[in-house]
């Protein structure tokens, strides 16, 4: 690991080329390479895509992604301390989601504000949000059934 | 580790933990409430009744990776040369006390 | 001891006038030291590993960073303390050379070039790069250390070395980058004459 500073890049005449993008994720080619997880013998996975400038949420944005799975189940998909729970039909059709900012409720109950200063994303088949204080939990998702999902298309969309 | 300090033995969660007897190496939660990281203050439970950086829970947990170095050389079965030290998140600070801490040069 | 491998912790608990700070020990270790130190660590933060490599006096030391992860590894990092041990501590295993590294601002798009050590079977070699990290020096921003994202960029061949642009989103920010060559190396099988590869690959990262 090593730095340079902005002084530098900039005494050197580099230019800012990496424009802030809609499309999130396509899953094509080393793109797990840009998701991690502590389990690689399971699928679910997390990013910090969404910290990085470059994929901020644009102003009234909607966060959209097409998802497979060949049976019936129930996607978790979690920002922060929130989660949305998904239902998948199953079948051979891409299924199409779209979420707002309130589809994500944390332990209390309460919606995601908004996509301002979010910083992880995840996609898994179930996870238990806990209130640290009060010891509250809230299960979201169940046991995942059949082949792990197929994604596609994780982007912004301001329709 | 408060049940096990407080000898609360009839509690449901109570556990053994690794006893130090009357010194607290512990870190967090420590015993004393002081932040073992910065401490060298003296308490009833330090080495040290003045302030002492032998007072710190670092030390103490450092003397004990020492020792375990120093046991393994007396087995006949170990190679005392041949020796490597591993250790995570507090253990990675041990790694770095105890590598740091050693008088023989490689 | 004859080689260490500190995991997540020992190069960031740093207080002046302490003599229980990493600092202190740091500068008195001389024995082959692999650092694991996750990218996202927020115990073990990788700008001070930065400092922590200037301050040992050990010849032999290195580093696997894990991209995105804090305060866990997976298999493929943590593979580093056994190769490290094989080496110093058993005699079996050559790690591959710190490749050399070059970064160029001259072309308004930064390029890294890489010369990788290919004495072991190099699967990929990946730069990943970010522009969340702190300035040393300034106080640690716990959630930031731990969400950073770092971009990835794959190099392409060029002559004997591998060059990748590495596109940046601002000029006010500070560019850190970090080099990560995951490998397969080959072990003897123990069959005389067999050769198998070793299920596990392993990842390093180099720091300059």
């Amino acid at each position: 690991m090593a730095m340079v500073m902005p002084e530098e890049l900039q005494a050197a005449g580099v230019k800012a080329t990496l424009k802030p993008s809609s499309i999130i994720e396509t899953f094509e080619g080393d793109w797990e390479k840009d998701w991690f997880t502590y389990r690689p013998q399971e699928w679910p996975l997390k990013t910090h895509k969404l910290y990085d400038p470059v994929w901020a949420a644009p102003a009234g944005a909607k966060l959209m992604l097409d998802v497979r799975s060949a049976a019936s189940n129930k996607l978790v998909i979690g920002i922060d301390q929130y989660a949305a729970e998904v239902e998948l039909s199953g079948g051979s059709e891409w299924q199409k989601i779209t979420l707002s900012p309130a589809d994500f409720i944390d332990v209390a109950g309460e919606g995601l504000p908004s996509w301002n200063g979010v910083m992880e994303l995840r996609f898994g088949d179930k996870e238990t949000l806990k209130d640290k204080q009060n010891g509250q939990k809230l299960d979201f998702g169940g046991i995942w059934q059949g082949a792990p999902p197929e994604f596609r298309d994780l982007r912004w969309s301001v329709e | 580790m408060k049940r096990f300090w407080a000898g609360e033995t009839d509690a449901p969660d109570y556990k053994l933990t690794t006893d130090w007897g009357a010194l607290d190496a512990y870190h967090a939660p420590t015993r004393t409430g002081l932040n073992s990281f910065g401490n060298t203050k003296p308490t009833e439970w330090t080495l040290d009744p003045v302030e002492s950086p032998r007072n710190n829970q670092w030390f103490i947990c450092t003397i004990g990776a020492r020792r375990a170095l120093t046991f393994l050389e007396r087995q006949p079965e170990v190679n005392a040369e041949l020796l490597g030290v591993y250790g995570h998140s507090m253990g990675g600070k041990l790694t770095v006390l105890t590598a740091g801490s050693d008088l023989i040069p490689v | 001891m004859r080689a260490a491998a500190p995991s997540c912790g020992g190069i960031s608990d740093r207080q002046e006038d302490n003599l229980l700070s990493d600092d202190v020990y740091l500068k008195k270790i001389s024995c082959p030291i692999m650092f694991l130190s996750p990218a996202n660590d927020f115990h073990g933060r990788i700008n001070d590993l930065q400092t922590a490599v200037t301050e040992i006096k050990s010849k032999a030391w290195r580093a696997t960073c894990s991209a995105h992860h804090n305060h866990q590894d997976t298999a493929v990092y943590e593979v580093a303390t056994q190769i490290w041990f094989d080496q110093y501590l058993k005699g079996t295993f050559v790690c591959p050379q710190t490749p050399q590294t070059e970064l160029s601002l001259s072309n308004g798009i930064p390029v890294f070039t890489v010369r990788p050590d290919s004495s072991k079977n190099i699967r990929s070699v990946d730069i990943y790069y970010t522009q969340q990290g702190q300035v040393d020096g300034l106080k640690d921003n716990r959630e930031n250390t731990k969400a950073r994202f770092w971009h990835r960029a794959t190099p392409g061949e060029s002559g004997q070395a591998l060059v990748a642009e590495l596109p940046i989103h601002s000029l006010d920010k500070p560019l850190w980058f970090m080099p990560t060559s995951s490998m397969r190396w080959m072990n003897q099988s123990p069959v005389p004459g067999i050769i198998t590869e070793r299920i596990q690959p392993i990842s390093l990262t180099s720091l300059r």
